[in-house]
């Protein structure tokens, strides 16, 4: 069963570079295998 | 990672407080391996915002694990800006999330001595802490590193 996941996840990493730019945070990158 | 590391909830809040989190789905996207140079999964990268690589894990990693790879790439971040005022702090948050863990307390000593020395300049309190690293960890990777 899936798992709802708290965090707010983005699919777009370029957006997330932007964002942390502005933010000064980090991003995080998960590259993951849903199989 | 998705059915216990990420909804775990300190790992959610930490995630959230500090970082601009992504997801990237390998079998849809399969172009993103190359991208990323990560040909496993699931793999962890942490960048600033100018794509600056600090921190790279690949496999699985428990909720306490996961903490102390965001935590020491968050030290390294800071450390590689040259924020040194902020290094203190993350490095005491770093010996908090990462006792007990074989893998990452013995670095999180070696950056704790780091940032001691760029606080204060003083080559003996570096001395003083990798002391520490050496004598608890002496076979680590990182209790050799400090054996200089």
């Amino acid at each position: 069963m899936a798992v709802e996941s708290p965090i707010s996840w983005l699919d777009n990493a370029d957006e997330a570079f932007a964002k942390a730019r502005a933010s000064k945070k980090l991003v995080l990158i998960d590259l993951f295998n849903p199989g | 990672m998705g059915t216990v590391t990420y909804p775990d909830a300190a790992v959610a809040s930490y995630i959230s407080r500090h970082f601009i989190p992504v997801q990237l789905n390998v079998v849809e996207r399969p172009e993103v391996k190359e991208r990323f140079h990560a040909h496993w999964t699931p793999t962890l990268i942490l960048f600033d915002g100018d794509k600056v690589e600090y921190r790279r894990s690949e496999g699985y990693v428990d909720p306490k694990r996961c903490l102390g790879e965001l935590v020491l790439g968050r030290f390294k971040a800071a450390l590689n800006g040259g924020r040194y005022q902020d290094l203190p702090a993350l490095a005491r948050e770093a010996l908090e999330i990462t006792r007990g863990d074989a893998w990452r307390e013995p670095e999180a000593l070696y950056w704790n001595a780091i940032a001691a020395y760029r606080a204060t300049g003083d080559g003996k309190q570096l001395s003083d802490l990798w002391d520490i690293v050496i004598e608890r960890f002496p076979k680590s990777d990182w209790g050799r590193k400090a054996d200089i």
